[in-house]
C-alpha cells in the first residue's frame, strides 16, 4: 500500500495505490488517514484512483476517517473510484454517506460549498 | 469437475496468494467482470473472518481452500479448525447502519456469491460458497 499526502487550499489530498485490505495495508493507512485529520482542518479528498482492491476492513478505514472529520466539521469526499471499489461502495450503500467525485478540482471545491 | 486444493497459514500476508489463485482461475469461466469482483471479494472476506474471529488473529493456523469448477458453477469451500462461527450469524439477515466501523463480511460474502453454508464437523469447520455462472 503506497500512501502520498498533499495539501491544497486547506484540502488534504490524500493519495493511496495498492489493495487497501487487512493487515498492514488496513493498518498503515489508518494511522496515516488518523493522523492527517487530526493535524489538518478535517477536510479530505481520498483520491482512491490506483486502489486496486479494496474489502471491508478497507471499508472501515473511510468510515472511521470519516467519523473522525466530522467531529472537527469537516467530510471525507471520495475521488477516482476503480470499478471494483465503486461496487464495493454502491453494494454497503456507502454512497449515501461519501461525495463521489471523478475530478479533483471538484472535489477540492466541495469543500468551499459547506 | 476440475478441482484445485490449497492451503495457507493464517496470517493476512497470505491472503492475496487465495484471493489472485481464485480470481485466475474466475477467467477460465465466463463469469462477468463484475461477478470476478464478487467472488474475490467474498473469498476476502472469508479467509479474513477465519483469521480475525476463528483463528483470533493468530498467524500460525492451517486454512484449507478447496476450489472446484463445475459446468455452470464455481464453488469454494474453506475449512479451518479455530473456534469457528455460530452458524446462525450466517442465517440472520444483520442490520448494519451505514456508519458502522465492522460486521459487513458475512453480508459481502451472501451478496457476492448465489449460495453459501456452514458446517461444522469433527472439530473442522466449512464454509461454502457457489457461484452460478448464469
Amino acid at each position: 500500500m503506497q500512501i502520498t499526502h498533499r495539501t491544497q487550499n486547506n484540502v488534504d489530498i490524500i493519495d493511496f495505490a495498492g489493495k487497501l485490505v487487512m493487515g498492514d495495508p488496513v493498518t498503515e493507512a489508518r494511522k496515516k488517514l488518523l493522523e492527517v485529520v487530526e493535524a489538518g482542518e478535517g477536510q479530505v479528498v481520498l483520491n482512491l484512483a490506483d486502489v486496486t482492491f479494496m474489502d471491508s476492513s478497507g471499508l472501515s478505514v473511510l468510515v472511521s476517517a470519516l467519523k473522525a472529520t466530522r467531529t472537527k466539521n469537516g467530510d471525507v469526499v471520495l475521488l477516482n473510484l476503480t470499478v471494483p471499489v465503486h461496487s464495493l461502495i454502491k453494494l454497503t450503500r456507502l454512497q449515501q454517506v461519501f461525495k463521489i467525485f471523478e475530478s479533483e478540482a471538484a472535489a477540492i471545491d466541495s469543500f468551499k460549498e459547506q | 469437475m476440475k478441482k484445485i486444493n490449497l492451503k495457507i497459514n493464517s496470517h493476512t500476508e497470505n491472503v492475496e496468494l487465495i484471493t489472485e489463485c481464485v480470481r485466475a482461475l474466475c477467467l477460465l469461466t465466463s463469469l462477468s467482470p463484475t461477478s470476478v469482483d464478487g467472488v474475490q471479494l467474498a473469498v476476502t472476506e472469508a479467509i479474513n473472518n477465519v483469521i480475525a474471529h476463528s483463528y483470533k488473529g493468530e498467524s500460525s493456523h492451517p486454512i484449507w481452500i478447496t476450489i472446484s469448477l463445475q459446468d455452470e458453477s464455481l464453488t469454494m469451500s474453506l475449512s479451518d479448525t479455530g473456534v469457528g462461527m455460530d452458524p446462525i450469524l450466517l442465517e440472520a439477515n444483520k442490520k448494519i447502519e451505514l456508519l458502522d466501523e465492522g460486521g459487513r463480511g458475512l453480508f459481502l460474502i451472501k451478496a457476492s456469491m448465489d449460495k453459501v453454508n456452514y458446517h461444522s464437523d469433527a472439530g473442522t469447520h466449512t464454509l461454502q460458497m457457489t457461484k452460478y455462472f448464469v
